[in-house]
C-alpha cells in the first residue's frame, strides 16, 4: 500500500475515534462507569508511554545520563508545581540549551 | 475568538517547532514534501505521525502503521466523550468540522474554558480560535521541516521540544491516584518493553497502563 492511502487510513481511522461519541451526543444518555473509567485512564497511560520512551530511550537503548533527564525532570516538576504549559517548556528548553553540548 | 486565542498561545509557540520535528523526521524517512503536509492535514496528530512516518521508513506493513497511529490517537475518544455535550449545541456543520481538529491541546483548553463558559456562541467561536491558533504553526513547521529535511542541525536540541510537550500534557491530565498509577505504568512498559518493534513499546505501556489504571480505581457503583 502506497505511504500516500497509509496516511489517508490512518486519517479516516483518526477522525472517526474523534467523531465516536459526538456522533452519538444526544441519542446517547450516559456513558457505562467502567467505559468512562477506561477512558479516563486512556491520557494519563498512552502520554505517559510516549513521554517516557521520547526522553529514556535511543532507539531500543536506554540514553546515558544526559541533560534531557535533568532538563524532562525539570519540566515535569514545573508542570505540576505551575500547570503553566509555556514556562514548563521553556525551562525545559533553555537547560537543555545552556547544559547540552 | 479573541480569547481561544490567548488561553492556546502558550502552546502555539510549541507547535511550530513541534510540526518542524515531524516534517524533518518524515522526509527523512523517505516520504515526500507532499505526503509530510497532507498528513498534517488529515491526521492532525504529532506524536501519532512521528510513529507514522517512522514506521514507514521501518518498511512495517500497513496493518502496522496504520494499527499504531489509530491506538495513540485512541485519547481522543475520551475527548470526544468529554466533549460531546458540549458539540451537541453546535450548528451540525461547525460540529462535525471542529471535531477534526480535537487534538490534546484544543480538548485540554476548551474543557477548563467551558466550565465557567455556556453560552454556545461563544464556545464555538472560542475553540475556532484556539484551533486557528494552534493548526496554522503546526501546519508552517510542517512544511518548512519538509522543505529543509536534513538541514536542520541537531545542534538546536529540537528534538527535546517532542517529549517536553508530552510531559506537559501529561502531568495536569493525572487528576487522582489510579490515573498516576496509570501514568507510572504506561511508562515504565513503554521503557521496559523498548526490545518490541515497530514502536510497539508503546502499544504495550498504553495497554498496561489502561489496565493497571482500571485495576487501582475504586469499582464504580452500579447504577451510579
Amino acid at each position: 500500500m502506497s505511504p500516500l492511502a497509509q496516511i489517508l487510513l490512518a486519517g479516516i481511522g483518526t477522525y472517526l475515534i474523534r467523531v465516536s461519541f459526538i456522533a452519538f451526543s444526544g441519542r446517547l444518555q450516559s456513558i457505562p462507569p467502567r467505559v468512562e473509567l477506561a477512558l479516563s485512564m486512556i491520557p494519563p497511560a498512552v502520554l505517559a508511554s510516549i513521554a517516557a520512551s521520547g526522553l529514556l530511550l535511543q532507539g531500543d537503548e536506554l540514553r546515558g545520563l544526559d541533560e534531557w533527564h535533568i532538563a524532562g525532570l525539570a519540566t515535569a516538576l514545573v508542570a505540576w508545581r505551575t500547570k503553566n504549559v509555556a514556562l514548563c517548556l521553556s525551562v525545559g528548553m533553555a537547560i537543555v540549551w545552556a547544559i547540552g553540548p | 475568538m479573541g480569547a481561544g486565542a490567548r488561553r492556546i498561545f502558550p502552546l502555539t509557540i510549541i507547535a511550530g517547532p513541534v510540526g518542524l520535528i515531524y516534517g524533518v523526521t518524515a522526509v527523512e524517512n523517505g516520504l515526500s514534501e507532499f505526503e509530510t503536509i497532507f498528513a498534517s492535514f488529515v491526521i492532525m496528530a504529532a506524536a501519532a505521525q512521528i510513529a507514522l512516518v517512522q514506521l514507514i521508513g521501518d518498511e512495517s506493513s500497513w496493518a502496522v502503521v496504520v494499527g499504531t497511529t489509530l491506538i495513540i490517537n485512541l485519547r481522543f475518544a475520551l475527548y470526544s466523550a468529554t466533549i460531546a455535550s458540549t458539540f451537541a449545541e453546535f450548528p451540525r456543520r461547525w460540529r462535525f468540522a471542529l471535531t477534526h481538529v480535537l487534538v490534546d491541546q484544543t480538548a485540554m483548553i476548551a474543557l477548563r474554558e467551558f466550565e465557567t463558559e455556556r453560552d454556545p456562541f461563544y464556545r464555538h467561536w472560542f475553540f475556532l480560535g484556539s484551533v486557528l491558533f494552534f493548526v496554522t504553526p503546526w501546519v508552517i513547521g510542517t512544511t518548512i521541516g519538509a522543505l529543509l529535511g536534513g538541514e536542520i542541525s541537531n545542534g538546536w536540541q529540537l528534538g527535546f521540544a517532542v517529549p517536553a510537550t508530552f510531559i506537559a500534557l501529561v502531568v495536569p491530565s493525572i487528576k487522582n491516584r489510579p490515573m498516576l498509577v496509570a501514568a507510572l505504568v504506561g511508562g515504565f512498559v513503554a521503557v521496559a518493553a523498548s526490545f518490541l518493534p515497530n514502536g510497539l513499546n508503546i502499544i504495550a505501556g498504553a495497554f498496561c497502563g489502561i489496565a493497571a489504571g482500571v485495576i487501582a480505581a475504586p469499582t464504580p457503583e452500579p447504577g451510579s
